[in-house]
């Protein structure tokens, strides 16, 4: 350890020495101006007042007629000029000594650069902005319909299969670990570290997708930097945000109701094993009315209706922002709350967040973060859960029962809650009346960040980073009216009946990170601007957690973990993980046209093998490497593109470098032992894992280009990006020696490339006095191929659904049997595979039919049976286009927003279809298999009904993958500001939006933005989860 | 130093599944404690074994069929025609015991002292026998093991091992390996003992219903077993005869029997011998618990219900051929074992509604929670079948139809005076020096195991030694007949097939065998496969 301080100690000091040689060379030249008239763009009256800066150390305002003139450190200089209501606009003077400019109106402000929209949102978390303002840049699929549950993200591709694939989030310099491992003992659930931030405390949203390597071994799948809101000014500023709105119910798969569900069960009885008598003793096909339990079995309940109604969302938030010559603040409180549509689930949020920044002196300065969350949650399980899942019961649930005990003694139906019905399914009624599922999810962290100006051109600056993350779950169903579960061990062998379950979680994460660097920026002669830093990056985490597991609590009352439940489970785990990282970034420009920039970082992590492939050693530790190098040229600058005035901006990237992925599991490289149960009560120790000092980061080869262009007096606004990244050293599977009695171990040989594009097209379509619009459309596009497996391809089974990951193909392909219809006839059905029809062959080795009315999969190898080797690729989750459509209006004191996000090209998995639609059992089915085959002859798509499916008409096939494309409105807004002037407050804003308005889809499922978890192969999979819905809300905010 | 951290609760309320432990550095097992864990383990995995011991014993054997019900995996092992997909075959679960045992052999201190003894060697000579046993299991199904005795815990050393394929050299070396570890002469077996955490006394006894010493292997049993299947005789009813001594084993009651009037069974007693743990019969066995972790599914695999296997036409017939004597001249038909301890029958309709007498399998479901790897009947048949072999058919034929004991031995109408005539000191039931040994007055007692389901068998007077002929195949063909009687379905049919072909030259024995379960159209060519001693073995999964 010593030994690599010194190390760092000595390349620190070598720079510096660099730095100030380099700075006793700079000398002075003649000075240079540049002159003109800055007007508004819209109405050609000059502005005044309006801030033009050439570099750092040059800036004017202009007079009142508009008019300016400043000096510039170059012919070629580059002028930003701002103006409070404008626009902020980069001009190149092209070598010229006059430049009369336009600014626009902050409306056409790029959606991704518009600060102000963080403010007077419905989004609760992070994602949902996004979303609509970074359309190509980040992919981001909802995770669910529950408020601030989060979303996916995907930058680029997928730059991974089983290690992490989604970005890294760095908030105010520091960065979070994402938790990617946590799971919630709510089914459904997921851990969203990001609902940790107010949105409305976010200042800015940077997206680093390009080959910078800065990020070393953590930025392979791109990085996200966030920062918080800090006071600006001394000037006291208060600000009132308030918001309400209503959730609306979801739109859900449409089921049977009681007559139509009444005819499928006569006909999927046919085919049951149960005989006549059985079934006439079923008391739901007692048809006698005048029956005591006739009105008990004979019902229409809608159980989507029971489950399920509208839901609100409320936001109350105050900022403070103020200080003085010593120090500057920002302080807000925000209180976000929402009753879900599910009945019984809620969710508030309370944020409370403290920036400071303060002169300590002339030259250091330090900025401070302090913030405290705390999100509550109260769910019920979701998804595909037949037993606990209230949303899917009321799917499956048959409409002939009641949710109320009926009585039969006053022929009336109670306000005691029913048992699980006759069919063993569960009542949903008393699960979300008796049942918990509490969440909470505690941050506490701050930072604080000393900034030294060591001189001019040099700062010293060290963050340091502390964070206490903490989630506590507490789970239980309750027994009555819960469908008892029979128990399974890891060998499918039953041990128990469960009649309930309690589950609580406790976990805590305690991150220290540090990052010091140094930074250096200082112009030669003019025309050579070269900046830098240089660092070291440190973060440390300690996790804790603990587990306990029990069942049949006897009762509703004991909701607790107690020593009387039975069939116990406990787990826990300490993990701890350090990495640390040495990165430097040089940038250099000439004459402000050409850029030139290089970067590197060389990361260790207590995850990384001792004898890697790739890498070098200091010690006894191995670094990883990862250069970057990138260039631009500004071609608009140039002295010969003064003719063309037509083009406002022509700017040209290309770069090239590597970044790492280190998410490979904490101890995966160590020999270690787990621990077992032996004899119900005793703990054995088995060796689990073999140490494998090879493994190691992920490495990500990226190469992109990209375009900016701005044309027609900056009405046109293009920007293209190309890339291609070739990611090696990819962390998958092989299969242990037979002898070492283990089935397989981590290893990084697969390979994979993603290649793709990103444009956006921005215009100013209407700038008028008045009304203003600003379009912005963009796209992006991926191919994800997969180019080495060492184990060869595999699939893995997900929910009744195959995923084929395969040389050659992208990642997460659907891999099942292909529909070719249902045969109508028993001819029909005979007369395929040369007349002898298609089989199946079962179990025990005998062999079945398909007939009249089963699905006619093909015989891909046309032997006539119908099995493993008839699987094929039968769609691709991956969709050709995504991005946003964004319309920003303003028409004088109203603003309206009209944001579409859309993907087109991809296919889902609809799982939950399949399940309801599977004819298979006597649960309730959806409208869908009204059409099923009935007779001989008649043509359907959906085949008959057949009690328990054994030819398996249900199975993974291309019947259950729908095209997933989808055009959404996401979200329009409208806001006007009140043209008041008052003593009171400085500006009333009141606005109103809906969420999700309308989507334009194919798809049969609610909701076609869907994927079952964040990784990678689980991708385009519709697990049921909740779908999103329309959301309406006002607000109002008040500027003090 | 004691290295490996210890975080478990103990013996908790919950199920325990904390945290991973890394094996980092040079860790030592030193105390009782940790032994205890990492024998535990292995116990675990042992458990994860139990039904395949019995499938690759039985169903490649002859007693075992596949019924309508049974998955084609399983046909396919039962035809000799399984291939390494086949998913059933789970080698690695075998070598996870090796490995397992391999890192306590290594790591375990067995200088370490605890009240006056140094208890850990217990632990060292445990995971040894259940390491060699597994060895032999291993060569038993594959024909073939990797053999290594350093843990494998590093993926760049995982194919360091040897493959033996040759059944001396294999047995040279767990004999070399185990020799030390065999306890003296009328010595006790011991076996890891009771641990106290945080002043709580873990005994494995308190695991489960099982006594400690039941979930081990004793070393003389593996011992013996190699002995006898390289052919050293000698040694091996040694082997056996110690067990016998030390563990007081006796063949006595526990029977089925008619009643008095021969109108109906007596009380079934020899199924007690599978229930009730307190009699001396089982001796080693892989327990199961009932709770969470039962890995066994023997029970419902043949059970009415799932009916994978049944009993074979062999089997059956082995038990029905068999004749009860009530007197000299007096009989009825039928080995009670049979229908009353190990199958019974049980009607289903067929398609056509006729109602299908169907046999199946009972001995799992009064055996319970757990698998025998060994019982007094069998140390006593594979000691009646090494002595056999060891030129004392008269003295095995006594075990099977007298009894060994004093009084018999003497009898020299049973026993002819030139076999006990070299006094080994094996084949000692109390007619040497043993008079006043309280063993030997044990012994007394011992009755012939035919009894034990066919009447008094001494009065049967066609069951002798045919004149003229070859007694020692003849006494051995009446050997395995008594194995098939005795231990049918318990998973060693198709070691014995193996190890009497092996002795007998005569691959044909197997083969012969195994067919004749077959309907006829399919013997001939189970007959072909089998005379191949190569088709014996199942291919390993690669």
């Amino acid at each position: 350890m010593m030994k690599k301080m010194k190390y760092i100690t000595s390349i620190l000091v070598l720079l510096l020495l660099v730095v100030f040689r380099i700075n006793a060379g700079a000398q002075s030249s003649d000075t240079i101006f540049v002159s003109g008239t800055i007007k508004d763009a819209a109405t050609n009256k000059p502005i005044n007042g309006a801030r033009v800066q050439a570099g750092i150390f040059y800036s004017a305002l202009t007079t009142e007629n508009g008019t300016y003139k400043i000096r510039i450190p170059v012919r070629n200089a580059l002028l930003e000029v701002s103006s409070p209501g404008y626009l902020t606009q980069l001009f190149s003077t092209k070598g010229s000594k006059t430049l009369d400019l336009a600014l626009y109106s902050e409306t056409f402000v790029l959606p991704k650069n518009n600060a102000n929209g963080y403010t007077s949102t419905q989004s609760v978390t992070l994602e949902d902005e996004l979303q609509t303002r970074f359309g190509a840049d980040i992919r981001v699929v909802k995770r669910s319909g529950q408020v601030g549950i989060g979303s996916n993200m995907f930058i680029r591709g997928y730059n991974s299969l089983n290690a992490n694939s989604k970005p890294l989030i760095v908030v105010d310099g520091v960065i979070w670990d994402d938790q990617a491992n946590v799971n919630s003992v709510i089914e459904g659930c997921f851990i969203n570290p990001l609902a940790d931030i107010d949105v409305n405390d976010i200042e800015s949203v940077e997206v680093l997708k390009n080959a910078n390597s800065i990020y070393g071994s953590k930025g392979a799948n791109g990085v996200i930097l966030i920062k918080t809101i800090r006071g600006r000014s001394q000037a006291t500023k208060i600000t009132f945000d308030a918001m309400t709105g209503v959730i609306l119910k979801p739109t859900l798969t449409p089921v049977m109701n009681a007559s139509q569900y009444r005819s499928y069960l006569t006909d999927v009885l046919k085919s049951s094993p149960f005989s006549q008598t059985s079934i006439n003793a079923m008391p739901f096909l007692q048809d006698d009315p005048t029956s005591l339990t006739y009105k008990k079995y004979h019902n229409d309940t809608d159980w989507g209706d029971q489950v399920y109604s509208n839901g609100s969302m409320n936001r109350y938030a105050l900022s403070v922002q103020g200080g003085d010559e010593i120090a500057i603040y920002g302080f807000s409180m925000a209180y976000t709350g929402s009753n879900g549509v599910l009945n019984g689930t809620n969710m508030s949020r309370l944020n409370t967040r403290f920036n400071s920044d303060i002169n300590l002196g002339k030259s250091v300065k330090v900025a401070t973060n302090i913030a405290f969350t705390e999100v509550d949650r109260e769910l019920r399980d979701d998804g595909m859960d037949a037993t606990s899942a209230p949303g899917y019961i009321s799917r499956i649930k048959s409409p002939l029962f009641l949710g109320y005990k009926y009585t039969t003694v006053t022929q009336a139906v109670t306000d005691k809650l029913e048992n699980y019905d006759s069919l063993h399914v569960s009542n949903p009624l008393s699960i979300i009346a008796n049942g918990i599922g509490s969440q909470r999810q505690y941050r506490f962290t701050i930072n604080a960040e000393p900034e030294w100006t060591i001189n001019k051109s040099l700062k010293l600056s060290s963050i340091f980073g502390y964070s206490i993350n903490k989630l506590k779950e507490h789970y239980f169903t309750p027994v009555t009216g819960l469908a008892p579960v029979i128990l399974v061990n890891s060998f499918n062998t039953p041990y128990g009946i469960s009649y309930n379950t309690v589950k609580d979680q406790i976990m805590q994460q305690l991150s220290v990170f540090n990052d010091t660097k140094f930074s250096y920026d200082q112009t030669f002669g003019k025309k050579h601007h070269v900046s830098g830093i240089l660092g070291l990056r440190f973060l440390s985490n300690r996790f804790a957690s603990t587990y306990g597991e029990g069942h049949n609590s006897g009762g509703d009352y004991v909701v607790n973990l107690s020593t009387s439940l039975l069939y116990k489970k406990n787990d826990g785990g300490n993990e701890v993980w350090d990495s640390k990282s040495v990165y430097a970034q040089a940038n250099y420009d000439f004459n402000q046209r050409y850029f030139l920039w290089a970067a590197v970082s060389m990361d260790n992590s207590s995850r990384f093998g001792k004898e890697t492939k790739e890498g070098f050693k200091i010690g006894q530790d191995t670094y990883a490497k990862f250069p970057s190098v990138g260039a631009a040229w500004l071609v608009s600058a140039e002295p010969f593109m003064k003719n063309l005035s037509f083009i406002n901006k022509l700017n040209l990237r290309a770069d090239v470098g590597e970044t790492g992925n280190d998410n490979i599991g904490n101890n995966q490289r160590l020999a270690y032992l787990s621990p077992v149960n032996y004899m119900d009560k005793a703990v054995g120790l088995q060796i689990s894992n073999l140490k494998n000092e090879a493994l190691q980061w992920e490495t990500t080869q990226k190469m992109g280009a990209g375009i900016d262009l701005t044309l027609f007096n900056e009405i046109v606004t293009i920007s293209g990006d190309i890339y291609k990244h070739n990611t090696r050293n990819l962390l998958t599977m092989r299969q242990n020696v037979v002898a070492s009695g283990l089935d397989s171990y981590w290893v990084n040989e697969g390979s994979l490339e993603n290649t793709g594009y990103e444009i956006s097209l921005g215009l100013k379509l209407l700038n008028t006095k008045n009304v203003k619009w600003n379009f912005n459309v963009s796209a992006a596009h991926y191919e994800n191929k997969i180019t080495a497996l060492p184990a060869g391809d595999y699939t893995t089974s997900v929910g009744g659904g195959e995923i084929l990951t395969a040389v050659g193909s992208p990642a997460g392909m659907f891999y099942g049997y292909k529909s070719l219809g249902v045969f109508s006839s028993a001819a029909e059905a005979q007369a395929v595979s040369n007349g002898n029809g298609l089989k199946i062959q079962n179990l025990n080795g005998s062999y079945s039919s398909f007939s009249a009315g089963d699905i006619h999969f093909e015989d891909k190898n046309g032997d006539g049976i119908i099995d493993a080797n008839d699987k094929q690729i039968i769609g691709n989750p991956n969709p050709k286009l995504t991005g946003a459509v964004v319309n920003n209006l303003s028409f004088r004191n109203f603003t309206l927003d009209i944001v579409f996000t859309y993907s087109y090209g991809n296919d889902i998995y609809n799982y939950q279809r399949s399940q309801l639609e599977s004819m298979s059992n006597l649960l309730n089915q959806s409208t869908a298999v009204l059409n099923r085959w009935m007779a001989d002859g008649q043509v359907t798509s959906v085949p008959k009904a057949s009690y328990g499916d054994p030819i398996g008409n249900a199975r993974f096939s291309n019947r259950w993958i729908e095209d997933g494309s989808f055009l959404k409105l996401q979200n329009v807004r409208l806001s006007y500001k009140l043209p008041i002037k008052s003593n009171l407050f400085d500006a009333l804003t009141v606005w109103g939006a809906v969420n999700n308005l309308l989507t334009f889809t194919k798809y049969l499922g609610a909701d076609p933005e869907s994927s079952m978890n964040q990784s990678v192969l689980y991708q385009g999979i519709d697990f049921g989860l909740l779908p999103s819905s329309r959301v309406f809300n006002v607000g109002v905010k008040l500027n003090l | 130093m004691v290295l490996i951290c210890l975080t478990m609760l103990l013996p908790g309320c919950f199920q325990d599944e904390t945290q991973s432990i890394l094996l980092e550095g040079n860790q030592r097992i030193n105390t009782e404690r940790d032994a205890f864990y990492a024998m535990n383990g292995i116990l675990q995995q042992l458990q994860q074994i139990g039904d395949n011991y019995v499938i690759f014993g039985e169903l490649r054997g002859d007693l075992m069929d596949v019924t309508t019900k049974t998955p084609q995996e399983l046909r396919d092992i039962n035809d000799f025609q399984a291939d390494s997909s086949n998913t059933y075959i789970i080698p690695k679960k075998y070598y996870a015991i090796i490995n397992n045992c391999n890192n306590l052999i290594a790591k375990i201190d067995t200088a370490v002292v605890t009240n006056g003894s140094k208890t850990l060697m217990y632990d060292m000579k445990a995971a040894k026998t259940i390491r060699a046993w597994t060895y032999l299991q291993l060569y038993q199904i594959f024909g073939n093991v990797h053999y290594y005795t350093q843990p494998i815990l590093n993926v760049t050393n995982q194919k360091n091992y040897t493959d033996i394929s040759d059944f001396t050299q294999l047995s040279d070396t767990l004999l070399a390996d185990l020799k030390s570890w065999v306890p003296g002469d009328g010595i006790l077996e011991q076996y890891p003992d009771a641990v106290v955490i945080n002043n709580v006394p873990i005994f494995y006894t308190s695991i489960g219903s099982f006594v400690e010493s039941k979930l081990f292997i004793p070393t003389r049993f593996v011992v013996g077993e190699l002995y006898l299947m390289r052919g050293n005789y000698a040694q091996a009813a040694n082997m056996y005869y110690q067990i016998m001594r030390t563990y007081s084993l006796t063949l006595i009651n526990n029977k089925n029997a008619w009643n008095s009037t021969y109108t109906a069974y007596d009380t079934p007693n020899w199924p007690k011998l599978f229930t009730d743990l307190t009699l001396n019969e089982q001796i080693s066995l892989i327990g199961y618990s009932n709770e969470y972790t039962s890995y066994f599914l023997m029970p419902s695999l043949t059970n009415t219900s799932n009916y994978v296997f049944c009993p074979s036409s062999t089997a059956i017939k082995n038990w029905e051929e068999q004749t009860y004597s009530i007197s000299a001249v007096a009989s009825l038909s039928g080995d009670l074992r049979g229908k009353e301890g190990s199958y019974s029958t049980f009607t289903s309709r067929n398609d056509v509604n006729d109602l299908v007498t169907n046999t199946y399998i009972t001995k799992y479901s009064k055996i319970g929670n757990f698998i025998p790897i060994c019982r007094a009947s069998l140390i006593y048949l594979r000691y009646a079948e090494a002595i056999n072999r060891y030129g004392k058919p008269n003295m095995a034929f006594t075990f099977l139809k007298y009894g060994l004991n004093k009084s018999n031995l003497e009898n020299t109408f049973y026993v002819p005076a030139k076999e006990l005539k070299n006094k080994d000191a094996f084949i000692d039931f109390g007619q040497n020096k043993l008079t006043t040994d309280a063993s030997a007055i044990l012994f007394a007692s011992n009755t012939g195991i035919r009894s034990r389901g066919c009447g008094d068998v001494t009065l049967n007077n066609s069951f002798k030694i045919p004149t003229g002929g070859d007694s020692i195949t003849w006494v051995e063909d009446q050997l395995m007949t008594e194995y098939a009687l005795e231990t049918a379905f318990e998973g060693n049919r198709f070691g014995d097939l193996m190890r009497i072909s092996n002795h007998r030259n005569n691959p044909a024995y197997l083969a012969a065998k195994v067919a004749a379960k077959f309907p006829t159209a399919q013997q001939s060519a189970i007959l072909t496969r089998l005379s191949d001693k190569k088709n014996w073995y199942l291919p390993e999964k690669k």
